[in-house]
């Protein structure tokens, strides 16, 4: 380390010895030594981690999807058969439609409501940042937990929600939500959006409070209504940010599993399974281990496209 | 067009103990260059603020052309705001960004179209109307800002230090356009900035804000040579006005000040415009002498009793003019006034304000002829100009008259 | 009276502000947020409720009769919850120090340019994959990967599972942290004689501190209340994490299903995480406006 070493107080000699003429490659003759061999040293642990969790069993999945592995036991290589059976399995493919529909529907609802609650909150009166606790309050506890919270209101006899719907004279107090598909898909619906909005509209707020309020008091004295400044000043400058929320929530709905598997386990039957539940099933109920890797291929590949056009675009706009 | 006038306008922030603007009649004609100027928080911005509707006020009345507009929004006062950082919208172009205002107006696209154009070409920007805002230099900014202003054609504009983020040179040039823009387009405007010299050189007439409350509101020549009081004769003028304590001797029918030690006759016809001064005799004041008013003592200078003696300190030779430092034998006066003037400028020049009055150290500056030979240590004579002194009552600050 | 609706822009002390936009404002904020909250209150007094009003018809006559019973049922029962709320503060708590660790120092590797090294940033974005690739979709070959390892069925392998999917953000923020910190700090205390690892440790700790903070806040709250992967590499019931143990509550599969106890449960999952995020909030919402959050 001898190189390395810097003699004090005069100040001449550096990277080793001599002074003046060429600089050593690596090396430079003032400001603090580089040390790229402890920077590696650093970032090999986490990046260790990485490629041992994340990108290894990536690869594997891949080669995986390739044999007709049973989970226990031996294998034998298949090719591609794995996918191509895919779309003759009902099972997946309705696991697949039916979580588009449910991203469908979500999405949109969990950016307006979003973005109403940014639009509310975003002006730091007396009681903001209470609001702002109470509407992420239920993303930081969790789905699971809210999932059981909600599961028991949404019993048919004694659930709160049957109860207040009953009063509201808006049904007659005794629908079995989670035994019905469709109704069982409403409320998950409803719960996720409660669950999600908190999570858009944090994001949404902090795009929207990096608006100088310069621009809306120009906008005021140009003669600008609330409406014109949301369109003409807001919306232009929080498009970005509206852009990559909507991704995560597509994202997050294209892998919901929490919810569905503690509110309905997937029933009544098969109908209310999202991709991910499928894959589970395949690969740990029905031991179907290739099977289950080819779809999470499909499945990573599909969000991964999604993923690499939110980081273009969040590069494109900084 | 129209004019502007504030009635007795005071603002008060929720929970402030002190008043952020108090008290402030203002009357600004129609076509008329106002500069508010005064030291920074002195509430010059908000004043400027309600007028514009940004801001409630509290109490007063508030008319433009002769219709009360407190409960006015904003969008209904028909006047331009030009902001300090310019408050371009960053994702429209040059052209959006003027058009923006004739657009919510609902103004036809061709008008829209020919009054931007127009106003692009008067200020030089015909080239850049596609350009987004970050594509532009800070001067060509500034001036889609105007252009944001002029193109709407209001009632008036309002100015919130709109040169302050510029670079010294450009600055000064844009003082003078922006100045003959406004006399061109003659247009009430009501402008806000910080630097005295800014004002001077703008402003129609110039109102002295300090601590919410007008001090002063004149054209700039009657702020300069009548100041009302201490702070307003401090804060114009550069280099400032010299103070001094000082004690008044009456001589029969002859006031003579005694300006550390050195006696000094008050010019007779200055005398009879300040009936008030001969009640001081006797008394303490304090006494202020601009720099300009000093001139280097010729052989047998015509007044007797009008001249100082001075031990030079400093000379700095600026090509222009040449400023002489020397001290004077007696205390610096250090009211509430110097003190928050100096805290303005910074925390270093008030940290050396603080240093000489504990060293007791009076620093006077004259200002010379430029062709006189002085030197460092040189002891010379200064004759004073006792017809320009400046009179003080030392507890009100209020000028003597 | 003017006319203005609620103004639009952040801070709003200047504006003229009607009284009809506060009442928007006070009305709309207190219908939302009791929409918001009311389930989550509404879940604790459930928890005090007796299990046989729980699975009756809703009456007011459950307020007559209020018990700790399905705490002390699942605390002194046969479900012992304490054993998995155990299980899950040591996962999550293994989860923050590790991740914090890690990213810690990846972040200092990379974001002190004396640091650099051919191919910083290619690692950089291979961390930042993480994110691309979702850990429900690479369950099945990390299952047998961690089977290999004898890491199935054991807290050490969820913690570091964990951990992994936690890096990008951590390192992200970690990383900012370090390369907003003034390099003279670095240089004083190398001027001193000091070496890396004491630099990093009083010198430049304190300053990235907050950093740490929000890192081990989110790695925390991400453990705690993860479901797929707990059900998965985890599979005696034993070392169950809070969140699986309460799925085994709701399914029976502790005998039979007692409601009761499924909400007592929910509420002690939920109020760690409340208490956290509500005294610590400043953490949680620097880190998300600092990634733009990035998961």
């Amino acid at each position: 380390m001898t190189q390395e070493t810097i003699q004090t107080a005069a100040g001449q000699r550096w990277a080793g010895r001599g002074t003046g003429g060429t600089t050593r490659p690596g090396k430079r003759r003032t400001g603090i030594v580089r040390r790229p061999k402890i920077g590696m040293l650093f970032v090999m642990p986490a990046f260790v981690f990485v490629a041992v969790f994340v990108l290894f069993p990536l690869g594997f999945a891949i080669y995986m999807s390739l044999t007709n592995w049973p989970l226990i036991g031996a294998y034998h290589f298949s090719g591609v058969h794995n996918y191509a059976a895919l779309g003759k399995d009902p099972g997946f493919i309705h696991s697949v439609l039916f979580t588009l529909l449910y991203t469908g529907i979500v999405t949109v609802p969990i950016l307006v409501v979003g973005y109403g609650l940014a639009v509310l909150i975003r002006s730091n009166r007396r009681g903001s940042v209470f609001l702002r606790t109470a509407f992420f309050l239920p993303y930081v506890i969790g789905l699971p937990t809210l999932s059981y919270i909600i599961l028991l209101e949404l019993q048919p006899n004694s659930g709160a929600v049957n109860w207040v719907l009953a009063r509201l004279h808006i049904t007659n107090g005794a629908t079995a939500w989670l035994v019905n598909t469709n109704l069982a898909l409403a409320a998950t619906c409803i719960l996720v959006i409660w669950f999600a909005s908190g999570l858009t509209m944090v994001l949404l707020l902090g795009a929207m409070q990096g608006i100088s309020d310069d621009l809306y008091e120009s906008a005021d004295v140009l003669g600008a209504s609330w409406w014109e400044k949301e369109r003409y000043v807001t919306l232009p400058l929080v498009r970005p940010t509206i852009a990559l929320s909507l991704i995560i929530s597509i994202i997050g709905s294209f892998l919901a599993f929490n919810q569905f598997f503690i509110l309905t386990q997937g029933g009544p039957g098969t109908s209310t399974f999202t991709v991910v539940m499928w894959i589970y099933q395949t690969a740990f109920v029905q031991l179907h281990v290739g099977a289950a890797a080819a779809m999470s291929v499909v499945l990573i590949a599909v969000v991964g496209v999604i993923s690499f056009v939110q980081f273009l675009l969040l590069r494109s706009n900084t | 067009m129209a004019d502007i006038e504030l009635s007795h306008v005071d603002k008060v922030y929720e929970g402030a103990e002190a008043p952020a603007v108090r008290d402030l009649s203002l009357k600004i004609a129609d076509g008329e260059f106002m500069v508010l100027v005064g030291p920074s928080g002195c509430g010059k911005t908000t004043a400027l603020r309600m007028v514009a509707g940004l801001e409630d006020i509290t109490e007063g009345e508030l008319r433009i052309g002769g219709r009360v507009v407190n409960d006015v929004p904003p969008q209904g006062r028909n006047i331009s705001f030009v902001f300090q950082n310019y408050a371009l919208f960053p994702h429209m172009t040059v052209y959006d960004n003027m058009a923006f205002g004739l657009k919510l107006a609902k103004v036809d696209k061709a008008t829209r179209d020919k009054r931007v154009r127009e106003t692009a070409r008067m200020l030089g920007l015909d080239e850049y109307l596609n350009r987004k805002p970050r594509a532009l230099s800070g001067g060509q900014r500034q001036r889609v800002a105007m252009g944001r202003a002029i193109v709407r054609e209001p009632q008036a504009y309002l100015m919130d230090e709109p040169l302050s983020n510029l670079d010294a040179k450009l600055r000064v040039s844009m003082r003078a356009e922006l100045a003959r823009l406004q006399r061109d387009l003659n247009v009430t405007t009501i402008y806000v900035t910080h630097d005295q010299t800014e004002a001077m050189t703008m402003g129609d007439r110039i109102a002295i804000i300090r601590r919410g409350q007008l001090q002063q509101a004149g054209a700039p020549t009657e702020l300069f040579y009548k100041p009302k009081n201490l702070f307003v004769a401090e804060f114009i003028g550069s280099p400032s006005i010299n103070l001094v304590e000082s004690s008044l001797r009456a001589d029969g029918d002859s006031l003579y000040a005694d300006v550390a030690g050195q006696p000094l006759l008050i010019d007779p016809e200055a005398l009879s415009e300040r009936p008030a001064l001969r009640g001081y005799a006797g008394k303490r004041l304090i006494i202020g002498i601009r720099p300009q008013d000093f001139e280097v003592g010729v052989a047998g200078t015509r007044r007797r009793g009008c001249q100082v003696e001075a031990k030079v300190e400093l000379v700095e030779a600026l090509g222009t003019e040449t400023n002489v430092h020397f001290c004077v034998n007696a205390p610096p006066v250090i009211t509430d006034e110097v003190l928050e003037l100096a805290a303005d400028l910074g925390k270093d020049e008030a940290t050396r304000v603080e240093r000489k009055a504990r060293a007791g150290r009076n620093e006077f500056i004259a200002r010379v002829d430029p062709k006189t030979q002085v030197r460092n240590g040189d002891t010379i004579t200064l004759a004073v100009d006792t017809a320009q002194m400046h009179f003080f009552d030392p507890e009100t600050g209020q000028a003597i008259r | 009276m003017t006319s203005v609706a609620a103004p639009a822009g952040g801070a709003q002390g200047k504006q003229a502000r009607s009284r009809s936009s506060t009442i928007i404002y006070v009305s709309t904020g207190t219908v939302l947020s009791i929409l918001f909250l009311l389930p989550l209150v509404w879940a604790v007094l459930r928890s005090f409720m007796q299990p046989s009003d729980i699975t009756a018809a809703p009456s007011a006559r459950a307020f007559g009769h209020l018990t700790v019973a399905n705490y002390s049922g699942l605390i002194t029962g046969s479900i012992h919850i304490l054993r998995y709320v155990g299980n899950s503060v040591l996962v999550a708590g293994g989860t923050a120090v590790l991740t914090a660790v890690l990213a810690t120092l990846a972040g200092y590797g990379l974001g002190r340019t004396r640091f650099r090294f051919r191919g910083s940033n290619v690692v950089f974005a291979l961390i930042l994959v993480t994110l691309m690739v979702p850990f429900q979709a690479i369950l099945t070959p990390l299952f047998l990967e961690l089977s290999f390892l004898h890491l199935l069925d054991n807290w050490l392998g969820l913690i570091l599972f964990y951990s992994t999917f936690n890096l990008p953000f951590g390192v992200f923020v970690m990383r900012n942290s370090f390369m907003a910190a003034p390099s003279e700090l670095e240089e004083a205390a190398y001027c001193e004689g000091a070496k890396v690892l004491t630099t990093l440790r009083t010198v430049l700790l304190p300053l990235v501190m907050p950093g740490v903070a929000t890192t081990m806040l989110y790695a925390f709250l991400f453990a705690w209340t993860e479901f797929l992967g707990a059900l998965t590499f985890i599979t005696s019931i034993n070392r169950l994490t809070l969140p699986v143990a309460l799925l085994n509550v709701e399914t029976g599969t502790f005998g039979q299903v007692n409601y009761g106890f499924l909400i007592a449960g929910a509420v002690i999952a939920m109020v760690p995480c409340a208490v956290l995020y509500v005294a610590l909030q400043r953490f949680y919402v620097t880190g998300i406006t600092a990634g733009g959050v990035k998961g």
